[in-house]
C-alpha cells in the first residue's frame, strides 16, 4: 500500500509542478475575489411582491364593482387611479358582445399580474392611499395604527404603512408576508434590488446560478483544461526509461495502471476543492446560505473528468502519445454527443410525438391524442391502426413544435355521446399574461370528426363536460358555464348575413354561453383543477389548497357545496366519482376523500422520485387510476376504500389512461397501442400497432448504444439535484405560470426525469470496464 | 560454460531461458531475442553481462526484473521465480537511459523510488544523506532533477537502486556519461557492496570497465550464450601472452631472422629501430631467437611480455562465432 500511495502522493506533486495548475487556480482564486464583495442587504419591503398578490382578478373586480363607493378601500382606490389605469381596468371587464355570442377571434387588453403589481405599487407610494373614512371599517393592528398616526413619516414609512392598510382591507386578495426585500450589494452598495422575489425564491435564482457557474468553468473549463494537463501522464509513464524503474519496484502492474489513473484525478480534485470550496464559503459567509451539499459536487466533477481521462489513460497506455490520447477522447466525445442526439432527436420527433398521451373512449369509437397534440381514432381495418382526425391548423406553429409550445397544457377532447361529437378546448399558443377567454371547438361523426369552432368562452374554463342531461358544462373561472351553442341553420345565416355585408354588419349576437352557477362570486386562479361525477354531476374545484363541491340543483344551477382546506398549495391533479374524491398532490402524496363529508379515508404515498399527472376515476366510481410522469400506474378501490397493490403491464412505461363508460381502464403503452382492463384488471381488449422500423432501430441499436455509452452529461443533472433537490424538471411553457403561488407547478406540464441512478451506475461500468481493459493490457504487455 | 556452482548459492539461475518477441497483424513476425540462455551467478559475486548490441542482454535482465515475460526456459532470482514481487523487492535496478521525473527534486526521488521499495518515508530520510555523501551528491539533493547533468543522473539512478538495500543490484550502463574521476567512484561503491554480500549483475559496454570490477563475465551474442566464466579464464582461452621485442640493427638481418618464426608482427619504428610482437610456443625457441640476434649483432632495446585484455577475449570470441 505505501508503494501506491507514493505514486498518489507524486501526483499531486506534479500537479502542484504544472503551471498550468497554478494559472487555474489563480484564475480561481481571483473569480472568487471578484464574487467575495458581493452580499445581500435585507430591508423591510416596502413594495407589494407578485407572490403576495394571491388573486389579482379577484382584487381587480372587487376595486371595479366599487368604483363608485370611494368610503370603502376599494372605492378609494379606484378613486387613486389615473384615468388610463381606470381605463385599462375598464376594458378588461366590459363584456365583448361578439364574444358573448360565441364568436371566435376576438381578443381585448387584458391585466396582467405583472401590470396589477404594478398599479398597486404605484398607489402604495401616495400618501393620500390612507382615508380615515374608507379605512373606517377595517380593523387595523397596533403597528399599522401607529405608522397612520406618525406626524412626519418618510416616503419609507408610507410604502411600510400602504402595505400594512393593503394587507388589512383585502385579505382575500393581498397577503403581505413579513419576509424582508433583498437587495444585492457589492462592497456594500446597494447595486439592484430590492427585488420582487421572496428570499427562498431567491435562494431558488442563487442555485442556478452557482449550478450555471459549477457547470461552466468545473464542467467544461475544468475538465477540458484538467485533460490537456493530465493527457501525458500516462504516456509518459510507460516511456521506457520511466516504466522499466517502476516495474522493477515490487508493485503491481494493475495496481499501478490504476494509481496512476486515480493520481491524474489530482489535478481536477484540487481545481474543484478551490472553487466549489470557495463557492461554498462565501455563500456561507457573505450570504448566509450555508449549503453543505455543495460539496458533493468536489466527487461529482472529479467523477465526470475521470470518464474522459479513462479514455485518455487507456489511449495514452497503448500508443505512448499525448497528442492520441487527446485526440482520441475528442472522438470519444464525438460518439457520445452523436448518440445522444441521434437518440434525442428519435425520442422527441417520433417516439413522443407519437405516443399517445390521452385516450378519449367515445362509445364504440376509442380516440387518442398523441405527443404532438393530434387527435387520432382507431380505425380496426385491415391496416389496424390510428387515423388522423379534428385536425387543428396552429398558424405560425410548426407542427413539430407544437409539442414543446402546448406542453403545458392538457389537449384532451371530451366526447359528447348525445351530440355525437367531439368537443375541445382549442388550443393556442400561450399569453404570457393571463389566461383568457377560449375558443371551443367541435367535430362529429357525419362531418368525419372535421374541426369546427363553436364559440368562444367569456371567460378561462377549467374543464369540459357532458352531464347526464346531455349539457356540455364548463366550469369557468369566475362561474360555470353551459354551452348553448348554434344549430347549423343559425350558422348558415350568420354567415349569410357576414357575406352579404362583407363583414361591415356583424350578425345578430346570440349567447352562445349561459350562465349555471348561483351563490357568491369566485374566481379561481390560474392553477385551479376541477373533476366532474359522470354520475351525479358534481363538479370539484381545487385551488390554493382549497377542495370546493359545487353540487346540481334539480333546476340546472350549480350552487356551492361543502369546502375543505387540503393545507397543502402543491400542485394536484384530481378526479371525482362515486363516493370519493382522490387528490394526487406533486409531493407523492394522495388524498381518498369522502365526498359528502370531505373527510381524508385513505392516503397513500407515491415512491419518491414519481410526480403525479393525471388522475381518471371510472364512472361508477368504484375504480380511480393514478398515472404518473414516470408510467406509473397507482389504483384507488372505491368500494374497499384503499390504495390497491394490481398493477397492469404497462407498469413503467405507461403514457395515458383513461375509463370508458363500461368502466374498463384503458391504458396506452408508453407508443402507440393500448390494452383494456376490466375492474379487476384483466386484460379484455388492445388496440395494437405494428411497429414500425423505426421503432426496431431506436431498440435493437440506437437505444442499447446508448445506454452501453456513458452519460457524462446526465452528471449535470446530479449537480442539479443535489442543490435544487429536484428530480425533474417541467419543460416547457406551463401556460398557467401566473398563478401567483410560489413553489406550485402544472403538473400536467411535460417532465424530464432526472435519472441519475443509472446515469451512475452507467459511468461507473463505462469508466470500469475502460480501465479493466488497461489493466488487463499493462499485465500482459511486454515492456 | 559456467562455473560450476552450488544451486543454492545461485542468486540467478537461468536455464534453457528463450525470449520471442512477435510483431506485427496477429503477432505474425517473430524475432527470437533470447535462445535457450542457461547461467548462474553466484551470491557477492560482481558479474558482468558481455555482448553486442542486439545480443539480448537487455532482454535477459528484463526477464530476470519481470519486465518481459519469458517465452520457455526457467528463470529464478534468489530463489524465486524471476519477476515475482518477492523477488523485485530484494532487487534494486538502475536502467539504461532511465528517466527520473523531472518535477522531483534529488531528495524526492529517493523518497519517492525508496517508498516503491517499500520504505518508510521516515526511513528514507534516515538512510538519504549518507546515499548522497556515497555517489557524490552531497548538497545537491533540493535540486531539481530536470537540472541534473547526465552524470549526475546515473548517480542519482545508482542511489535509489541500492537505497533499500537489496541482495542483488541490477545495472545497465551505470557509468554512461560519467567522468574517470565518477567512473572510478561509482567502481568503489560496487567493490563496497560485493564486499558487504550484495550481488552484482553489470551490463556496460564499456570492456575496460567490466574487467575492473568484474570477476565472472557471460557473453551473449544473438541470444545464447557464448562464454561464461571467470575475466582471467577468458583471457586464458586465448593462449600465451605476446612477446614484444624493440630491437635495433640492420633491417635484413632482423628480418631473416624472425622470417621462420610463426604468429610475428614488425613494424618499424625509426631508423634501424623495428618492434616485433611475437606469440611464443616455448622459452626455447624464444632464447634461440635471442641468440641469433645477438649474432646478427641485433640490440635488444627492450623485451616484456604484454598481459591479454578482456576486449581481445571477447572480440576473439564474438569474431569467432560470426
Amino acid at each position: 500500500m505505501r508503494a501506491y500511495i507514493a505514486i498518489l502522493k507524486d501526483s499531486f506533486r506534479e500537479a502542484m509542478a504544472s503551471r498550468v495548475l497554478w494559472i487555474a487556480l489563480i484564475g480561481i482564486s481571483l473569480l472568487l475575489i471578484a464574487l467575495a464583495p458581493f452580499g445581500l442587504l435585507y430591508d423591510r419591503s416596502l413594495q407589494l411582491r407578485q407572490t403576495e398578490l394571491t388573486n389579482y382578478e379577484a382584487f381587480a373586480q372587487a376595486i371595479r364593482e366599487n368604483s363608485s363607493n370611494p368610503s370603502t378601500p376599494a372605492g378609494h382606490l379606484w378613486s387613486l387611479m389615473s384615468e388610463s389605469q381606470r381605463k385599462d381596468m375598464e376594458e378588461w371587464f366590459s363584456a365583448d358582445d361578439t364574444e358573448a355570442a360565441g364568436n371566435p377571434g376576438q381578443s381585448r387588453k387584458r391585466i396582467s399580474k405583472n401590470g396589477m403589481t404594478r398599479l398597486l405599487n404605484d398607489l402604495i407610494t401616495r400618501p393620500e392611499f390612507y382615508n380615515e373614512q374608507a379605512w373606517a371599517a377595517v380593523k387595523l393592528d397596533d403597528d399599522t395604527k401607529l405608522l397612520v398616526e406618525s406626524k412626519s413619516p418618510t416616503e419609507g414609512d408610507i410604502a411600510f404603512r400602504n402595505l400594512r392598510l393593503m394587507n388589512a382591507a383585502f385579505p382575500r386578495f393581498v397577503s403581505i408576508r413579513q419576509e424582508p426585500a433583498i437587495s444585492l450589494t457589492y462592497m456594500g452598495t446597494s447595486i439592484a434590488g430590492p427585488f420582487d422575489a421572496m428570499p427562498t425564491q431567491f435562494s431558488q435564482t442563487t442555485d442556478q446560478v452557482i449550478i450555471t457557474v459549477l457547470s461552466l468553468f468545473l464542467g467544461f473549463f475544468g475538465v477540458f483544461a484538467s485533460l490537456l494537463v493530465t493527457a501525458t501522464v500516462i504516456p509518459r509513464t510507460f516511456e521506457p526509461g520511466e516504466i522499466s524503474l517502476l516495474l522493477s519496484k515490487p508493485v503491481n502492474r494493475s495496481f499501478l495502471f490504476i494509481t496512476k489513473f486515480l493520481g491524474g484525478c489530482a489535478f481536477t480534485t484540487l481545481c474543484a476543492v478551490l472553487l466549489v470550496g470557495g463557492v461554498w464559503f462565501l455563500l456561507g459567509v457573505r450570504l448566509n446560505f450555508w449549503r453543505h451539499e455543495l460539496l458533493w459536487c468536489i466527487p461529482i466533477y472529479v467523477f465526470l473528468f475521470a470518464i474522459y481521462f479513462a479514455v485518455s489513460a487507456v489511449s495514452g497506455l497503448i500508443w505512448r502519445n499525448a497528442i492520441v490520447s487527446l485526440i482520441m477522447v475528442v472522438l470519444f466525445w464525438g460518439v457520445l454527443i452523436s448518440a445522444g442526439i441521434t437518440k434525442g432527436f428519435i425520442d422527441e420527433n417520433v417516439l413522443k410525438a407519437s405516443r399517445i398521451v390521452e385516450i378519449v373512449p367515445a362509445g364504440e369509437d376509442v380516440f387518442v391524442v398523441n405527443g404532438s397534440r393530434g387527435v387520432l381514432r382507431w380505425d380496426a381495418g385491415a391496416e389496424a391502426q390510428w387515423q388522423p382526425v379534428f385536425r387543428q391548423d396552429i398558424q405560425g406553429v410548426p407542427a413539430f413544435l407544437q409539442r414543446f409550445i402546448f406542453a403545458g397544457r392538457r389537449y384532451r377532447p371530451t366526447w359528447d355521446p348525445a351530440g355525437k361529437r367531439l368537443l375541445a378546448v382549442r388550443m393556442e399558443p400561450a399569453r404570457t399574461a393571463a389566461m383568457g377567454s377560449s375558443t371551443i371547438v367541435s367535430g362529429n361523426a357525419d362531418g368525419s370528426y372535421e374541426q369546427q369552432i363553436e364559440g368562444t368562452t367569456p371567460d378561462g374554463v377549467l374543464g369540459l363536460f357532458v352531464d347526464t342531461k346531455g349539457r356540455v358544462v364548463m366550469p369557468g373561472r369566475r362561474t360555470f358555464y353551459q354551452f348553448l351553442g348554434q344549430s347549423d341553420q343559425e350558422k348558415k345565416t350568420d354567415q349569410f348575413i357576414k357575406n352579404l355585408f362583407g363583414g361591415m354588419v356583424k350578425p345578430g349576437a346570440k349567447k352562445a354561453f349561459g350562465e349555471i352557477y348561483e351563490g357568491e362570486s369566485v374566481v379561481w386562479s390560474a392553477s385551479a383543477v376541477c373533476a366532474f361525477d359522470a354520475i351525479d354531476n358534481t363538479i370539484v374545484v381545487l385551488d390554493g389548497g382549497k377542495l370546493n363541491c359545487f353540487d346540481l340543483r334539480d333546476d340546472g344551477k350549480y350552487v356551492a357545496g361543502p369546502i375543505r382546506d387540503l393545507e397543502s398549495e402543491d400542485a394536484a391533479v384530481m378526479a371525482v366519482g362515486g363516493k370519493h374524491v382522490v387528490v394526487a398532490l406533486a409531493s407523492g402524496k394522495l388524498l381518498a376523500i369522502d365526498k359528502s363529508t370531505l373527510e381524508t379515508v385513505a392516503e397513500f404515498s407515491l415512491a419518491a422520485d414519481q410526480v403525479p399527472r393525471v388522475l381518471e376515476s371510472a364512472p361508477d366510481g368504484r375504480l380511480f387510476a393514478v398515472l404518473t410522469h414516470q408510467g406509473s400506474v397507482r389504483l384507488f378501490s372505491g368500494p374497499e376504500a384503499k390504495f390497491v397493490d394490481q398493477q397492469v403491464d404497462e407498469e413503467g412505461v405507461a403514457a395515458a389512461i383513461a375509463f370508458d363508460a363500461s368502466n374498463r381502464l384503458l391504458v396506452s403503452d408508453g407508443r402507440e397501442s393500448l390494452t383494456i382492463y376490466d375492474e379487476n384488471l384483466n386484460e379484455v381488449g388492445s388496440h395494437r400497432v405494428r411497429s414500425s422500423f423505426i421503432y426496431y432501430a431506436y431498440d435493437y441499436l440506437v437505444n442499447p448504444i446508448y445506454h452501453i455509452l456513458p452519460r457524462p452529461s446526465d452528471l449535470d443533472n446530479a449537480v442539479t439535484y443535489l442543490v435544487t433537490g429536484e428530480k425533474s424538471v417541467a419543460i416547457g411553457d406551463d401556460g398557467n405560470n401566473n398563478n401567483g403561488s410560489m413553489g406550485r407547478e402544472n403538473l400536467q406540464q411535460d417532465r424530464i426525469t432526472f435519472d441519475i441512478r443509472n446515469a451512475v451506475i452507467s459511468n461507473v461500468a463505462f469508466i470500469v470496464v475502460v480501465l479493466g481493459f488497461g489493466c488487463l493490457y499493462v499485465a500482459r504487455s511486454d515492456f | 560454460m559456467g562455473v560450476a556452482v552450488n544451486s543454492s548459492d545461485a542468486v540467478i539461475e537461468v536455464t534453457d531461458l528463450t525470449k520471442v518477441y512477435r510483431s506485427g497483424l496477429f503477432g505474425s513476425k517473430k524475432l527470437k531475442a533470447l535462445d535457450g540462455v542457461s547461467l548462474k551467478v553466484q551470491r557477492g559475486q560482481i558479474y558482468g553481462l558481455l555482448g553486442p548490441n542486439g545480443a539480448g542482454k537487455t532482454t535477459l535482465i528484463k526477464i530476470l526484473l519481470g519486465i518481459c515475460r519469458k517465452t520457455a526456459g526457467h528463470a529464478t532470482v534468489l530463489g524465486q521465480p524471476a519477476g515475482s514481487r518477492s523477488a523485485r523487492q530484494e532487487i534494486g535496478y538502475l536502467p539504461e537511459n532511465h528517466r527520473i521525473p523531472r518535477h522531483l527534486t534529488g531528495d524526492t526521488a529517493l523518497e519517492y523510488y525508496g517508498s516503491l521499495s517499500g520504505l518508510s518515508v521516515s526511513e528514507v530520510r534516515k538512510r538519504r544523506p549518507k546515499l548522497l555523501e556515497l555517489v557524490g551528491l552531497t548538497g545537491r539533493g533540493r535540486e531539481r532533477v530536470s537540472g541534473y547533468s547526465k552524470g549526475m543522473l546515473q548517480r542519482l539512478g545508482l542511489a535509489q537502486a541500492i537505497i533499500h538495500n537489496p541482495s542483488l543490484v541490477v545495472l545497465d550502463e551505470p557509468t554512461d556519461g560519467v567522468d574517470p574521476v565518477g567512473r572510478k567512484e561509482i567502481r568503489e561503491v560496487l567493490k563496497n557492496l560485493a564486499t558487504q554480500g550484495t550481488t552484482i549483475f553489470l551490463n556496460s559496454h564499456l570492456l575496460q570497465e567490466i574487467e575492473l570490477v568484474c570477476e565472472n563475465v557471460a557473453i551473449l551474442t544473438k541470444g545464447k550464450v557464448r562464454r561464461t566464466g571467470s575475466v582471467r579464464q577468458l583471457k586464458q582461452e586465448l593462449g600465451d601472452a605476446p612477446v614484444l621485442l624493440q630491437l635495433e640493427g640492420a633491417e635484413s638481418e632482423i628480418r631473416r631472422i624472425v622470417a621462420g618464426l610463426s604468429q610475428v608482427g614488425i613494424r618499424k619504428s625509426g631508423e634501424r629501430l623495428f618492434e616485433v610482437e611475437w606469440r611464443v610456443t616455448s622459452q626455447k625457441t624464444l632464447d634461440g631467437v635471442i641468440d641469433q640476434l645477438r649474432a646478427a649483432d641485433v640490440s635488444i632495446w627492450r623485451m616484456a611480455r604484454r598481459e591479454l585484455t578482456l576486449e581481445e577475449a571477447f572480440l576473439s570470441i564474438v569474431g569467432g562465432q560470426d
